[in-house]
């Protein structure tokens, strides 16, 4: 059990809104944006830290408690898959950060922005490392209050309040039905510890309380990551934030709810068990997805609707229940946060420059901003799976391990959805890339910060599409902590 | 036996009304809804701790869970009131249907 | 929607109601298992005087690093509500 200076990142909100009071008091300039880069760079650099301790020996799993005993007592427990999910989450921080530099520099109210989106990494981080159910549902709060007010945060827009309060009310519903779901099994198992909840449940016999907990469990995790009769809130949530929380909202908010509902899900249940409603998920997911973004002309709407047809793709590998279908769901979360991420962030240079957000409105526009048509035009190209591009990879595993698990249906409509929605990428394309150009535009590229960050991101892309090993053995690793380390993360716990 | 009925049934009305009002047209209407949907979560986690100790006693782990998820439901209030407060400044109206704009 | 919203208003109303009727039902047929997982060790308090103190003790013996992460999200709470209440000249 460590208690080390590891997690001293988790408190960097607080000393974001001191350097933000500074800054304001004594008019430094750019102060509290270079401090939170710092912060945001110095939690990567921590939970890089973790990784390496956890590398040296492959069995080891991180149990930090603050004063009383894990079965009892609330506890982080850190193994491969939530050192996977905090890395991608501090890493998606990071370049949201330094690229909120330049977009927020003319906003008001930045300290603000800068804390509440530190906390929203810390949020997140938390939700990863969570060994406890309460634990896990404080740090969900926690990701969940900061989400709202980012998303409500440019309140002279009525879109942005009206997306907020929609989903603050949809994320309340959702929280407390987590609540009940933490109150059932703690009425079941007498505990909330994570170990103590497997070693109790898991392997009885299915009766009609325990499906309703899965349902429960479903719906509440559910909400919060839009899969389908619950995915209202998203599109107008995810096109009135500021870019930079777009990026961060579609590209890991909502595959760490997801998260959540696979770590406790395979604590409880066997595999089996999911394979049905999951394969409908799934398919009503992706379906609904890819056929709401074709009619939209909003481009981040469209981007919002394609988000919601990647978690059905992630849903795929959730329904299989092999170690291949999980590598393929978590290869596919990493990749989809890269992917997004430049996407949300290209179509913020050219919200930028040009003021709209109208795909009629930017006709012709890739001839004067290059550099940014090129990124956003590769990671369109890796999130309808174009070879090359880390995407491929991610979704080959993921419709391979369909077959393995005889769900060929499964694997049909996925890549009959993979197509269609090849459909409205390559229309953002051509529309961005042809020579007939929309009257009056005339704009020059974004600035220096809002366009790097897209393109280290589309290297980093193109990098692990063209040599996937280097995330494939993480991620690898991830997937087997999660079935085949199943014991090991018991009996750290419980001895 | 009798006391699952009565308060399972009283934890799923206390969802229903909740839901019902937060369809309802005023925003402070909705946000009601919202509380009492949060507080039925509460009531949850207080009636299932008590079947896990003799009468006399308690348990604290499930006191201490529904203690800290009030203070949780309270930040979720602050902020939605901080949200009405917006809208009604730039509105002047808290009425959902006039300002629902955004559509598919 | 106006025109029939009396008529949406009583068909949910009967299909909440009967939902509700059926749920009643269904938990008397099958009774809830209370604890019959349980696998950990009880610590209960008794019900005395100085209950608070107890409880306190327990909590932050026990809880206590959601009690901490329970700071930061109070926080968070009053820096949003800065960030939407604060008018500020750009």
């Amino acid at each position: 059990m460590v208690m080390g200076l590891e997690l001293l990142f988790m408190f960097s909100p607080f000393a974001v809104v001191l350097f933000g009071l500074l800054s304001e008091r004594f008019k430094v300039a750019k102060l509290k944006e270079s401090v939170a880069i710092l912060l945001s760079a110095f939690s990567l650099f921590s939970v890089w830290q973790l990784y390496t301790m956890l590398q040296a020996s492959p069995t080891k799993i991180l149990v930090v408690t603050l004063g009383g005993a894990p079965p009892l007592g609330a506890c982080f427990e850190i193994d491969m898959l939530s050192l996977y999910m905090a890395f991608s989450a501090a890493l998606l921080g990071l370049f949201a950060t330094i690229y909120s530099y330049s977009y927020m520099a003319h906003d008001t109210r930045l300290t603000e922005y800068y804390t509440l989106l530190s906390a929203l990494v810390v949020g997140i981080i938390g939700v990863s490392f969570a060994g406890d159910f309460f634990t896990l549902f404080v740090f969900w709060e926690l990701m969940g209050i900061t989400s709202y007010v980012l998303v409500a945060f440019r309140k002279e827009n009525w879109g942005s309040i009206e997306a907020g309060f929609k989903y603050m009310v949809m994320g309340a519903v959702g929280s407390t039905l987590l609540l009940i779901g933490i109150a059932l099994i703690y009425g079941l198992a007498g505990t909330v510890n994570f170990a103590q909840i497997s070693t109790a449940l898991r392997g009885q016999p299915m009766s009609l309380w325990l499906y309703l907990v899965f349902a429960v469990l479903v719906v509440g995790f559910g909400i919060k990551s839009a899969i389908v009769p619950m995915h209202t809130w998203l599109p107008d949530a995810h096109s009135e934030a500021p870019s930079p929380i777009s990026a961060m909202l579609s590209g890991i908010l909502i595959e760490t709810a997801l998260y959540g509902f696979i770590r406790v899900a395979y604590l409880i249940y066997e595999p089996s068990t999911f394979a049905l409603p999951f394969v409908v998920l799934a398919v009503i997911t992706m379906t609904l997805g890819n056929l709401m973004a074709l009619r939209q002309n909003d481009l981040k709407r469209m981007l919002a609707y394609s988000s919601i047809a990647q978690i059905g793709y992630i849903l795929i590998g959730i329904s299989t229940g092999l170690v291949y279908g999980l590598l393929g769901t978590f290869l596919h979360i990493f990749n989809h946060m890269l992917m997004k991420g430049v996407a949300f962030l290209s179509v913020g240079n050219l919200i930028h420059r040009t003021g709209s957000r109208d795909l009629d409105k930017m006709q012709g526009l890739g001839r004067m901003m290059p550099i940014t048509t090129l990124a956003l035009s590769v990671s369109l190209l890796g999130l309808g799976g174009v070879p090359g591009t880390s995407g491929f990879i991610s979704k080959f595993i993921l419709f391979s391990s369909a077959l393995e698990a005889n769900l060929s249906i499964l694997a049909i409509i996925g890549v009959l959805n993979s197509t269609l929605s090849m459909a409205y990428y390559l229309r953002v394309i051509i529309t961005l890339l042809g020579t007939k150009t929309s009257e009056g535009i005339v704009v020059k590229e974004a600035p220096f910060l809002m366009v790097a960050v897209p393109v280290v991101m589309t290297l980093l892309i193109i990098a692990f599409g063209v040599y996937p090993d280097l995330i494939l053995s993480f991620a690898s690793d991830a997937s087997k902590a999660l079935i085949e380390g199943l014991a090991n993360y018991i009996g750290v716990v419980i001895r | 036996m009798t006391n699952d009925v009565i308060f399972i049934g009283a934890i799923f009305a206390m969802m229903c009304i909740g839901l019902y009002c937060v369809t309802q047209k005023s925003m402070i209407r909705i946000l009601l809804g919202v509380e009492i949907i949060l507080n039925a979560g509460n009531f949850a986690i207080v009636y299932f701790a008590s079947y896990h100790v003799a009468q006399g006693f308690v348990d604290p782990l499930g006191q201490s869970l529904a203690f800290m998820s009030i203070i949780l439901g309270g930040s979720i209030i602050a902020v939605g009131l901080a949200l009405i407060v917006n809208a009604y400044k730039q509105f002047k109206t808290t009425d959902v249907d006039e300002m629902r704009r955004l559509k598919w | 929607m106006s025109d029939n919203n009396g008529a949406v208003k009583v068909a949910g109303l009967i299909v909440t109601g009967l939902l509700f009727l059926s749920l009643l039902y269904v938990v008397s047929a099958t009774p809830f298992p209370h604890a019959s997982y349980r696998s950990r060790e009880l610590l209960p308090i008794e019900l005395a005087d100085a209950l608070g103190g107890e409880m306190s003790n327990f909590l932050w013996d026990f809880r206590g690093l959601d009690l901490v992460m329970q700071t930061l999200i109070l926080f968070a709470t009053a820096i949003s509500c800065l960030a939407l209440l604060r008018e500020e000249k750009p």
